[in-house]
């Protein structure tokens, strides 16, 4: 059954989109329930996951806009992080590569989940995200970049 | 070399788009100690992104596939009764209808038997029961055989009805079972 099959991926892939349990949760099932509406619409040609994490990406912001008209989803989260001194293996004691990777701004950090967490082509990300290749290759890029940074050991100036 | 920023982009990219790297950066990255330590690296991260995602993936909760399954069949559900033209509020007045059926059946059933009580114990009745010696001698009373053809005369159309009704009542139960009862019912 499609639900079996997607909803562990769908739901993680909002839990980190979201960042709570609660909202993740309603909205991989409105994602279900909109998918089943719309099967007809369904173009096979298409990789279905790809079709379904559309579905969530679009109720995620829909949902997010209807809630919390003035919180922005794409919040800049990468002052958080403004001391990158730690060294690696610290850092990889204390916390994961994606926990780090979380700190990213959130179209980076979910450019790098779609693409190394679920497996996504660009092209796949391009129509989840609603955007274009080059934005998503564009993104990928910094997001690794911005994470190698922070991953990088500190010198000794620093 | 001015080129190697160059170079670290496309390594970049490549690696992103999992595509194998142009044969002239290839040579290059080869003698190139600085772009070669830049596509180590860049693997080395592929590598861990990819092989900690797993361990980054949250549980759903434990009832998410219970609650979406059910909301999905109540859904399918709705879908079917609007399909076939049925809406909640028709059915809320027919089972209203069949109740004030059943009600009318039963106020009907049980109230000659009520006043014929009623009337066994009134005085009035008593006191014709009294007289009824009397009465006999001026007014022929019908006998015993008379009264039960009158009876049953009297009878039939109520009969009919009943049935009329019952068969109704048992039409309506079975389009209700059919439509909205459970399939494992
Ligand atoms: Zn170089």
């Amino acid at each position: 059954m499609l639900v079996e099959q997607f909803e562990k991926r769908i739901f993680n892939f909002l839990y980190h989109f979201t960042g709570n349990s609660h909202d993740a949760e309603d909205i991989t099932q409105e994602t279900f329930l909109k998918a089943y509406q719309n099967m007809h619409r369904y173009d096979s040609a298409y990789a279905f996951a790809t079709w379904l994490f559309t579905i969530a990406k679009r109720t995620a912001i829909s949902h997010f806009r209807s809630k919390k008209p003035s919180e922005e989803l794409s919040a800049d989260t990468e002052a958080d992080l403004a001391d990158p001194s730690a060294a690696l293996e610290a850092k990889e004691e204390r916390v994961s590569l994606w926990n780090l990777a979380k700190t990213l701004k959130s179209n980076q950090y979910e450019t790098l989940w779609l693409r190394y967490g679920e497996g996504f082509s660009i092209a796949e990300i391009a129509q989840v995200m609603n955007t274009n290749q080059i934005h998503v290759k564009v993104l990928l890029h910094r997001a690794r970049r911005h994470l190698a940074k922070r991953l990088r050991p500190p010198t000794n100036a620093s | 070399m001015i080129f190697c920023w160059i170079y670290k982009q496309v390594i970049a990219h490549s690696l992103d788009a999992n595509r194998a790297l142009p044969e002239r950066i290839q040579s290059h990255v080869r003698s190139c100690p600085e772009c070669r330590g830049f596509q180590e690296s860049e693997i080395r991260l592929t590598e861990r992104l990819i092989g900690h995602a797993a361990r980054h993936s949250e549980t759903p909760p434990p009832f998410l596939h219970g609650k979406i399954v059910a909301a999905l069949d109540q859904d399918s559900r709705r879908g079917e009764a609007e399909r076939s033209g049925f809406r909640p509020g028709w059915s809320a007045a027919l089972v209203s209808l069949s109740l004030v059926l059943i009600s009318a059946l039963a106020v009907h059933l049980f109230q000659p038997a009520r006043i014929a009580s009623e009337l066994d114990h009134s005085p009035e009745t008593q006191a014709v029961s009294t007289t009824d010696e009397s009465l006999r001698s001026v007014v022929k009373l019908p006998d015993v055989e008379m009264l039960r053809v009158w009876s049953q005369n009297l009878d039939q159309p109520l009969e009919t009805e009943l049935q009329s009704v019952v068969h109704d009542a048992r039409q309506t139960f079975q389009f209700f079972a059919q439509n909205f009862l459970p399939d494992q019912f």
